[in-house]
């Protein structure tokens, strides 16, 4: 029997109730924010220097609160039509933004988080706004849903019980590049290094799975799934 | 050398007192809410909502506080919006400060809520289950990741139990050389 060597058993207070790191959300229901919940809503202006105001308000946010206050920045995606008007769009207004907050994440290194999400059909990954985007993120994901799986007629939807359903993956994810990678090479030695790795995720209603990604084998080519099953005794005679 | 007076570090300058940079305080990283260290190298980090979003990130189990994430998303879909408000719903229940931008107050109240105590109860059945799985099996090797994120200890696992097949299979190919040559050997070294 191994002795049980997880830290976290170690140092745990029997007394306090545990929070966990990470909470499972379920996306059919609505979260009642906990009291004394902060959310800064951060407005965009139509004059002036247009990121300027989200840059300032951050700041002095930050600059104002408690050393102990973590804060978390969501940028639901960034430079939509829907929400930005096309001046937004600017490289001096758009990159300056990205320096700004890259200076800011700097500044404060414990204490500010910040997630944004692009359109990559609007701004694809070979355009210039994007790259300076992605070369002034510590961290860049990439998702791609795959389309056939959104339509009703595919013939895996029919073929499958719900259980497998359920665990087939929607859509690629590909790792771009990776904040604070180590002299060790990203993740440690081998194991667990996610660039340039083959990922799929499956987002189910109360989870965001990402597993790696593997073809099944082609339908119909029933000789081969039956050659690829078995093992002859002759293969492994040396 | 003698004409350098000792005990003094070399190019070190004086530090006044009425400097203009005044270092903050220096805060107990590790608690702060939310915030656990990274158990590559120790950076504190904090998690995504999403846990094995937080097992993809360098094997820090986590976002390092400091550092920016990009995702970019392909067609009209709105999976990377998930994955958004599971950060931010996350930050919510951590005691964090969440700055939203652009969207109206209506994005807040669209935010995931917490799953069921039933499922989650469920889920620890299956883990524990699983962990009676392994030690039955006597192949806990991967017991070093267990505070990694989900995704990367189950790959761990798998990589390291490849590798142990494959040190078995040359262990095996050398046993059989030995008993091979030392057989070869007492028929022709005999008299």
């Amino acid at each position: 029997m191994l002795p049980d060597r997880s830290i976290s058993s170690a140092t745990q207070d029997p007394t306090q109730p545990e929070t966990p790191f990470s909470h499972t959300f379920d996306l059919t229901k609505r979260l009642t924010p906990p009291s004394g919940a902060k959310v800064n809503h951060i407005q965009l202006s139509r004059s002036g220097s247009p990121f300027q105001t989200i840059l300032d308000s951050l700041k002095s946010a930050i600059s104002n609160s408690s050393l102990s206050t973590v804060h978390r920045l969501v940028i639901p995606t960034i430079l939509s039509p829907a929400l930005y008007p096309p001046h937004f769009a600017q490289p001096a207004n758009f990159i300056a933004f990205f320096h700004g907050l890259r200076t800011l994440l700097r500044q404060y290194p414990t204490r500010l988080t910040a997630v944004t999400t692009l359109p990559l059909t609007l701004h694809p990954r070979h355009s210039a706004l994007t790259r300076w985007a992605e070369t002034l993120s510590d961290g860049v994901l990439e998702l791609t849903p795959f389309p056939h799986l959104m339509d009703a007629n595919h013939p895996s939807h029919y073929a499958t019980s719900t259980s497998a359903k359920e665990e087939q993956p929607q859509g690629m994810v590909k790792v771009h590049k990776l904040p604070l990678v180590t002299e060790r090479g990203e993740g440690g030695a081998g194991a667990g290094n996610s660039i340039g790795e083959d990922l799929a995720f499956t987002l189910s209603r109360r989870k965001f799975l990402v597993a790696p990604f593997s073809l099944p084998p082609m339908e119909g080519d029933q000789d081969a799934q039956e050659a690829a099953g078995k093992v002859t005794a002759k293969d492994v005679e040396f | 050398m003698a004409f350098r007076k000792r005990n003094i570090g070399i190019g070190r300058q004086p530090v006044s007192p009425a400097s203009p940079v005044t270092v903050e305080a220096p805060t107990p990283v590790e608690q702060l809410p939310g915030v656990r260290p990274s158990p590559l190298t120790s950076h504190p980090v904090t998690s995504t909502g999403a846990p094995s979003i937080d097992g993809l990130l360098g094997g820090h189990s986590g976002l390092a506080l400091g550092s920016s994430l990009l995702i970019g998303e392909h067609d009209t879909t709105d999976f990377a919006g998930a994955l958004l408000r599971y950060y931010a719903a996350e930050g919510l229940l951590q005691g964090h400060v969440v700055h939203i931008v652009g969207v109206g107050e209506g994005w807040v109240r669209e935010l995931p809520g917490l799953a069921d105590a039933r499922y989650l109860r469920k889920q620890e059945q299956e883990k524990a289950t699983d962990t009676d799985k392994a030690a039955q099996d006597r192949m806990k090797i991967a017991w070093r990741y267990e505070r990694l994120g989900q995704t990367s200890s189950e790959r761990g696992a798998l990589v390291a139990s490849h590798s142990l097949a494959y040190q078995y299979t040359c262990f095996f190919a050398i046993v059989l050389l030995f008993i091979l040559s030392t057989e070869l050997t007492g028929k022709y070294s005999a008299p």
